[in-house]
Order: structure tokens, then C-alpha cells, then sequence
């Protein structure tokens, strides 16, 4: 069975049994409030964080199962916000990523160096490789720390809320380079906090009090009574090119 | 200055400077004292051209220990502040160079009193591996105290609070051990103030030992260090065992920590200081600032100690004095920049 799969996923903290899948080349978008157990389900698919109950497989074996450089080979998880080292330069950065290549003691080879110099490419994180990571904004950041993700080119990328801190061209930018990774057989799992972004992703998933609410493609799970049972009354649902547009009625 | 340096000439650079300063270190740390002796004299002696005691007996294992224990305590300094990601982690503020002290000073008690054992220094003479061992189990008590009172390593404010409140009792406990024995109050005082007055052959030879021991996972594990200041987390994500590799780091810098307490008593802010002078010049790549921190470790202490030595000649001040007075301004600075930022 190809894929990411988290089944009948029980605790820790909110989780009250989830299923979620995410296949080679689809984008996975996870909506849903604040403390609904969006990121905590993350870090189970993980491998970071072991469920009460459920299982999370990958490719058809349990996770566990898996040595934990072949995890990083395969999975590449991206918190949000969280502890980065200022004092290195960016490139340094971005090559921490193929760690779970190298071990720890591997030197690095050409196609170390040619996946970097591709992760710094897509992220548009290039101009910036030779300055420290703690000059940088946050958006700037953000592509770093998502290029070193992306360095280890990983099957299944799990990025918490990675469109924070971003100005909306990077934004946009960053969902366009999700589309482009899963063309090309990746698979994607992440945490949006605006639903739509949500609407860009070939299926949503949105997650309520430790529960799936819905799951499917955007069209028809973003609509005007879902949301507004996530997010309150005022919020509207307008359809523009075929996409759901969601706003707040003021 | 030298940001616009091509990044690899830039590091050669600082490796090649570090490595004269530790060159003329050595030489004036054996060639000045309350006797100087000229250059000349001690390249020949040190060259065993000719023979003289004072640099062969007295200066030179002093230097060379001294060096070692820089050397320990600007390794130990690095890798703790890479562990904890905390820039002020440092075996003096984390409390484990005074539960180190506070082992040592206490097997002395232990073996039939202070007074013998300090008299002659003869713990350090005789004993120096039992010394480290038991101030290896201090400095590691010590630390991970440190860490349950500050609830883990992740908030700077607690982490320096917890290990400035567990040094002080350990240094409280130790004070209590050497009054019971007003005779050598002088002697036990002198070390655990941090001196290198006690530095023989054998304890050159013990450090030599531990440095072999814990320097070698140090520095190879330097690539974890780096891995590790992207978050626990993500380190593990990425698959590195992280459990048994803190654990490793742990034991390999408190193993440091202890062998330059055990021989030299308590060295305060050397393994604090080091480490942020090179990683203004290296960047924060631990596979760099390791063996740099090593090799800065070592001449600051040896310049430490010149300053010990030649300030109130023929008198000696403690180093541990010499390196608090120096350090203490220098943190006080950290501090205010850190403020000053957020």
C-alpha cells in the first residue's frame, strides 16, 4: 500500500481517533481550530510522538518498524516556529538537511551538493545562502528552514503551518512550489490556517475537538456550514474560478 | 573585518592564529614567574639542550596542565551550550564545576581528613584518577539537578538561576567540609578558587588520559550539535538517536568538567568566554568551534595564569580570581546585549 497512512489514531492529548492518508503526489491540507489536535497529529505521522491507540504506516509498514535515518530518508517534518540556529549561514543550514543521508559521520558526496544547491533554488532561498540565519526576516527564514526539509528529498513532507511569517507573494510562491513537488510524485501534508490556502491543495482534511469533521476535495468540504461551524457565523463562502473563496461578512 | 574573507581562508585563518597564540603562550607561560627567565634559555630547555629544573619541574607542567584544562573547560563550555542550546550554559554557571569541587573536597575528608590530602597536594599527586572519577559523579549530580530545578535546558533565565543556586549550596557543602579542618582552611580554599599551583606531571598526565577519553566523541559529534540547535524535534525527524547521543555528549563534557576541577579546582566563565570570542569568527558550526574552543580554551587560561603569576609577584592570586574578574564583566555584557535585543 503506498502512502502515508495514520489509522484509528488515539491520543496523545486531543486525538480521539483519527484516519488520515496522504498518497504520492497529493497535497494534503489539514484545516481546523486552534487546539483541535492539527499538530499533534502531525507529529504522530511523524514518528515523533507515539499514539495511545492506531498505527501510523508508511508504504504498508508500521512506522516504527522503520530504522530511524531510513524515517528521515522517507518523512521530512517541519515545526512551526521553534528553535534555529542564528549563527550559521544559511547554506550550512540547508545542508543539516541531509543528514538522514549522511549519518553521522558520512562525507558529503557531489549529489549531497546537488540537492542543496536544488532545495536553495526552489525555496528561493539562493540569494541569501551565504548570510546567517538570524539576519534574516521570518519569511526569509521560513524558506530556509523549508529548503533544508526539502534537502533531504524526502517521499512525504509534513510542514506545520509553513505559509507564517511569509508576505504574500512568498505565499503564493510557496503553494505554487507545493503543486510543482507533488507533479512530480511527492507527497504533502500540511497545516493551513487559512482555509484558502486550504482551497489551493488537491484534498482537505479538517479536523475538529480530536476528530475528523470532513475530508475530501475543497470544493465540498470548504462550504459556508462547515466553516461556519469551525470559525463562527460570519463567515461566507464565495466561488470564484471554480474555487471556493472564503471571507469574513463584516 | 575579516566577514569579507573568502569563508574558507577565514576559518584557516583562525585555526592558524589560535595555534600561534597557543606557541607563545607556552613560551612566555615557562619563561615569566617571580623569576623570568630569557626566551632563549627556555627554547633551549625545552629543546633539552640544557637542563633547568624551574622550566622542566615547575613551569612547564604547570603550562602544559593549565593548557589541558583550558582546553577541558572551553570544550566542555561549548559542548554544554550546544546540548542545552543556551548560550550561557557553562560548567561554572550550570553548578557542575562546584559539584565537582565539592566530590573531590569531599574524598579528601573522606581519606582520613583534608589535612593530609591538601598538605602536599598529595591528592592531586597521588590520587589524580580517583579525584576525577568521584568529581565526574559531582559534576554530573550537579548538572542534573541543575536541570530538574530549571524544569530542562530550554529557558536561559531558570537554567542560570538553578545552577547558580545549586553551585552556591555545593559550594556552601564544600566551605562546611574545610572548616572542619581550620589548619588547611588556606590550602583547600586556594583550590577550590581555581589554581594551577597544584599541576604536576601526574596531574598532566591524568588530564592527558581524560582528554583522550571524552575529547574524541566531542568532536565527532560536533554535526549533532549542529543538528540539535534546529530543535530537538527536528533532529529527531531526521533520525538522529537523539537519547543515547545527549546522554553521550552529557557524560563526555561533564567527564571534562571533572578531570580540570579535580586538578585545578574551580575555573570560572574560561568555558564561557571561548566559546562566544570563536563563534563570532567561526560561526555557530560546532564541527569548528569544538577543537577552536579547545585550542582557545588553553591560551586563555595560560594567559590567565601568566596574569596570576606576575600581578602581585612574588605573591600568586588564585586563576579562578583572575578568570572571574574577567569573566564576570564579560557575562554582565552578554546579558545586557541579550536584553538589549529582545
Amino acid at each position: 500500500m503506498e502512502g502515508l497512512e495514520a489509522k484509528g489514531i488515539v491520543g496523545p492529548y486531543a486525538l480521539l481517533g483519527v484516519d488520515l492518508a496522504v498518497r504520492p503526489g497529493e497535497w494534503v491540507a489539514l484545516l481546523g481550530p486552534n487546539g483541535s489536535g492539527k499538530s499533534t497529529l502531525l507529529r504522530v505521522m511523524a514518528g515523533l510522538l507515539r499514539p495511545r491507540a492506531g498505527g501510523v504506516f508508511l508504504e504498508g509498514k508500521p512506522l516504527p518498524a522503520y530504522g530511524s535515518y531510513a524515517r528521515g530518508r522517507l518523512l521530512a517534518y517541519l515545526p512551526q516556529g521553534g528553535p534555529y540556529p542564528e549563527g550559521l549561514l544559511v547554506e550550512e543550514v540547508v545542508r543539516l538537511g541531509r543528514l538522514p543521508h549522511l549519518g553521522l559521520w558520512g562525507r558529503e558526496g557531489r549529489e549531497d551538493g546537488e540537492v542543496v544547491e536544488w532545495a536553495l533554488e526552489v525555496t528561493g532561498a539562493s540569494r541569501f545562502r551565504g548570510r546567517y540565519l538570524g539576519s534574516l526576516s521570518g519569511g526569509e527564514r521560513q524558506r530556509v528552514l523549508l529548503a533544508r526539509a526539502l534537502a533531504a528529498r524526502p517521499r512525504y513532507l509534513l510542514l506545520d503551518e509553513p505559509t507564517t511569517f511569509l508576505d504574500l507573494e512568498y505565499q503564493g510562491g510557496l503553494l505554487a512550489l507545493f503543486q510543482n513537488l507533488v507533479a512530480k510524485g511527492m507527497g504533502i501534508l500540511s497545516i493551513l490556517h487559512d482555509p484558502n490556502q486550504a482551497a489551493l491543495a488537491g484534498r482537505v482534511a479538517v479536523l475538529k475537538g480530536g476528530r475528523l469533521l470532513a475530508e475530501g476535495r475543497p470544493e465540498a468540504v470548504l462550504t459556508e456550514t462547515l466553516l461556519q461551524n469551525l470559525y463562527g457565523p460570519g463567515v461566507r463562502v464565495a466561488h470564484l474560478m471554480g474555487r471556493p473563496h472564503v471571507y469574513l461578512d463584516g | 573585518m575579516t566577514r569579507a574573507l573568502p569563508l574558507a581562508l577565514r576559518r584557516s585563518l583562525v585555526f592558524f592564529w589560535l595555534l600561534l597564540l597557543l606557541l607563545l603562550a607556552l613560551v612566555l607561560g615557562v619563561a615569566m614567574g617571580a623569576v623570568s627567565l630569557p626566551p632563549g634559555e627556555v627554547f633551549q630547555a625545552l629543546l633539552g639542550l640544557t637542563e633547568n629544573p624551574i622550566v622542566t619541574e615547575m613551569r612547564l607542567p604547570r603550562v602544559l596542565g593549565g593548557m589541558l584544562v583550558g582546553a577541558a573547560l572551553g570544550v566542555a563550555g561549548a559542548s554544554f551550550q550546544g546540548l542545552f542550546r543556551n548560550p550561557l550554559a557553562d560548567p561554572y554557571l550550570m553548578g557542575s564545576a562546584a559539584g565537582a569541587a565539592f566530590a573531590v573536597t569531599l574524598l579528601a575528608s573522606l581519606l582520613g581528613g583534608l589535612a593530609p590530602a591538601f598538605a602536599q597536594h598529595a591528592i592531586f599527586q597521588s590520587l589524580p584518577l580517583p579525584a576525577t572519577l568521584f568529581g565526574f559523579l559531582g559534576a554530573l549530580s550537579a548538572t542534573f539537578l541543575t536541570l530538574v530545578l530549571a524544569g530542562g535546558a530550554a529557558r536561559t533565565g531558570e537554567l542560570v538561576l538553578a545552577g547558580v543556586v545549586v553551585g552556591s549550596v555545593l559550594t556552601g557543602a564544600t566551605t562546611y567540609l574545610m572548616m572542619q579542618d581550620a589548619d588547611r582552611v588556606r590550602a583547600v580554599f586556594a583550590y577550590t578558587l581555581g589554581n594551577l599551583a597544584f599541576m604536576g606531571w601526574p596531574s598532566v598526565k591524568a588530564m592527558v588520559l581524560f582528554f583522550l577519553l571524552a575529547l574524541p566523541p566531542l568532536l565527532l559529534l560536533g554535526r549533532v550539535l549542529n543538528a540539535l540547535q534546529l530543535g530537538e524535534e527536528v533532529a529527531r525527524s531526521m533520525g538522529l538517536p537523539l537519547e543515547g547521543l545527549k546522554l553521550l555528549l552529557l557524560l563526555a563534557a561533564s567527564l571534562l568538567v571533572a578531570a580540570a576541577v579535580a586538578q585545578a579546582g574551580i575555573i570560572g566563565f574560561v568555558g564561557l568566554i571561548t566559546p562566544h570570542l570563536l563563534r563570532r569568527l567561526l560561526d555557530e558550526d560546532y564541527r569548528l568551534l569544538l577543537p577552536a574552543s579547545a585550542l582557545g580554551g588553553a591560551v586563555l587560561l595560560t594567559l590567565a595564569d601568566l596574569l596570576a603569576r606576575t600581578l602581585t609577584r612574588p605573591a600568586e592570586l588564585p586563576v579562578g580570581v583572575v578568570t572571574t574578574l574577567l569573566g564576570g564583566p564579560f557575562f554582565l555584557y552578554l546579558m545586557w546585549r541579550r536584553r538589549g535585543r529582545a
